[in-house]
């Protein structure tokens, strides 16, 4: 069976998309036993921070192990990526068998913007947004879910998320700057689906940081939010995606869940005992997990 | 309220302070102030509140005549002063006015003396001085006080810029009379309850959650069939399958050790078939 692709995007950064994408991933891999790869899209590098640390990382860069090398081979004409080896088992300090990642590189930020140059290199055999395919398609099989952590903006880099992806899913803060971009993400999506002729489809909207005691968030979560993610499909004419009923709270555990060096032991301990509202943090995202299986099986 | 006798000295600095400590040198001087507010409320609309109607006044309901009309009202008031005519009917829930302005007409010219008793206690602490009010010395009261055109109706003890009125007391009395009450029902209630050592109190530890009660695989089956099971038992967590498992005695607990994920699926849509069936075989024969 062919893994479940996933491509996690929002125009605003800030909104929690690594770490939903984290959060996810390790859920997956240590309460429902799936199989599950990450690939880190951002050049921020967040994402693989967070799952493999720093000092890790630095290696993996240094051997030429990131998704950054992927794309300066097609840009320089080289071939020092190999995708078996740059992908990192055991990933995330849960040290899960079941949990893997394709790491980013800050270098990525030097070549983003000489991606669409690719195609000329190329002698257009691959597609400026191909290129994660050409490499990552012989591996769907591997794996029960693939979960693309991607840049903040539509460009070639999130374009190769989209290109494998069967549904991208929205985390987004429920306030007027997050969401404001909405219907951007899904008409753009759309159209570009359209013009490749891609399967994508939106999975949901996960709102990401609330706080219970905010009025503004209690306010765009009953009135703008809905509204304005509705009305995105509406003008579409498609089928509206539903908006997660579990909300991720803001907590300071969350956060501090990203930091690779603290090294827990389980899951649970790792996202958190301590309750926000009637639930201990780590069951949100244990419901959010549950929620992104059955939408996914439903789909 | 009326106002203050001429030696009151309304500059004094403890002027904010309503209830200032006594001393045993304190002296409440009975006499009569004018509160036909006190009355008011209970009496028909317009009515003139003077000596020549107060005799004709009938009994009528007064607002919290319920609770005032226990026993232990009339016996905290009679602890006061034995001599003193009940201010209620002990049988009605009513308040008769006569009665109220016979048992304010005996305090008229006397002096209460703050003794001992009070000397230790903040005389904002009015329950325990009310209740302590047996204790208090009274004496004739030779000065008069007295607005005699109204004395029938009202009176009240002035401890020097504080005025004590009788108002206050019975206030007092009635949410006494109150807590006595709620005592007493709360007494019964314990003694017709199961004893203390009966009562199991709840582990501090999370209860683990019985999941006969939250799934059963068999209904699930039954009603939804078999795509639909396995779509519920891949959105449970690993724990969640165990616990299924371990409620409906699927597999031992030896057997689940190393047991991985689709296993414990398979396992658990097996039981729910097997429980299905139950019984088929004997039917198909038949």
């Amino acid at each position: 069976m062919t893994a479940q692709v996933v491509s996690l995007i929002n125009l605003k950064g800030g909104v929690a998309k690594t770490t939903t994408t984290v959060q996810l991933a390790e859920c997956l891999a240590s309460e429902f036993s799936q199989r599950v790869l990450v690939i880190d899209l951002d050049p921020q590098t967040n994402a693989t921070i967070a799952l493999i640390g720093e000092d890790k990382w630095d290696k993996l860069d240094r051997d030429n192990k990131t998704i950054f090398q992927l794309f300066n081979d097609k840009l320089e004409g080289t071939n020092h990526f190999d995708i078996n080896k740059a992908i990192q088992n055991k990933a995330s300090n849960l040290r899960l068998s079941n949990l893997s990642l394709l790491a980013s590189s800050i270098r990525f930020i030097d070549i983003q913007d000489r991606i669409a140059e690719i195609a000329v290199k190329t002698h257009h055999s691959i597609a400026p947004m191909e290129v994660l395919k050409s490499a990552i398609s012989h591996k769907l099989d591997s794996y029960d879910y693939i979960l693309i952590d991607c840049p903040p903006n539509l460009g070639y880099i999130t374009q190769n998320g989209i290109e494998i992806s069967d549904y991208f899913l929205i985390p987004t803060i429920p306030d007027r700057l997050s969401i404001y971009g909405l219907p951007q993400i899904i008409k753009n999506i759309h159209k570009f689906s359209e013009r490749r002729s891609l399967k994508i489809r939106c999975l949901g909207l996960v709102i990401t940081k609330y706080s219970s005691s905010s009025g503004l968030h209690s306010k765009v979560m009953k009135g703008e939010l809905a509204e304005r993610y509705q009305q995105s499909f509406a003008d579409l004419h498609i089928d509206p995606a539903p908006i997660f009923q579990t909300t991720i709270p803001q907590a300071n555990t969350t956060a501090e869940a990203m930091e690779y060096e603290k090294g827990p032991k389980t899951f649970r301990e790792k996202y958190g005992y301590s309750k926000s509202g009637d639930l201990p943090l780590y069951k949100y995202v244990v419901n959010l997990a549950k929620e992104f299986i059955e939408y996914v099986n439903d789909g | 309220m009326s106002e203050h006798p001429q030696n009151i000295d309304q500059s004094s600095e403890n002027n904010d302070n309503l209830f200032p400590k006594l001393s045993s040198e304190n002296t409440i001087n009975s006499q009569p102030t004018i509160l036909p507010e006190l009355l008011a409320p209970i009496l028909p609309e317009n009515t003139v509140i003077n000596n020549e109607n107060i005799s004709e006044i009938t009994p009528i309901d007064f607002p919290v005549a319920k609770s005032i009309t226990e026993n232990s009202t009339v016996e905290i008031i009679n602890s006061v002063n034995s001599s003193e005519q009940l201010l209620i009917s002990n049988t009605s829930e009513q308040i008769v006015p006569e009665l109220f302005e016979n048992y304010f007409e005996n305090y008229v010219n006397q002096d209460i003396v703050i003794n001992d008793l009070v000397e230790n206690n903040p005389l904002d602490d009015w329950e325990l001085a009310i209740l302590n009010l047996p204790n208090l010395d009274t004496k004739p009261h030779d000065e008069d006080y007295l607005d005699n055109s109204s004395h029938q109706l009202n009176t009240g003890f002035y401890v020097e810029q504080n005025t004590v009125t009788m108002e206050m007391i019975y206030t007092k009395l009635l949410d006494l009379e109150s807590e006595i009450f709620d005592l007493k029902k709360e007494i019964n209630s314990l003694k017709h309850s199961p004893k203390s050592h009966e009562t199991k109190t709840e582990s501090k530890k999370t209860k683990k959650p019985d999941f006969t009660e939250v799934f059963n695989p068999l209904k699930s089956l039954r009603e939804n069939g078999p795509d639909n099971l396995k779509n519920q038992l891949d959105k449970m967590t690993n724990d969640e399958l165990k616990e299924i498992i371990r409620s409906y005695n699927i597999k031992k607990a030896k057997e689940m050790k190393g047991i991985d994920r689709p296993q414990m699926v398979s396992d658990i849509i097996q039981y729910a078939e097997r429980e299905l069936n139950r019984g088929g075989v004997f039917l198909q024969d038949r």
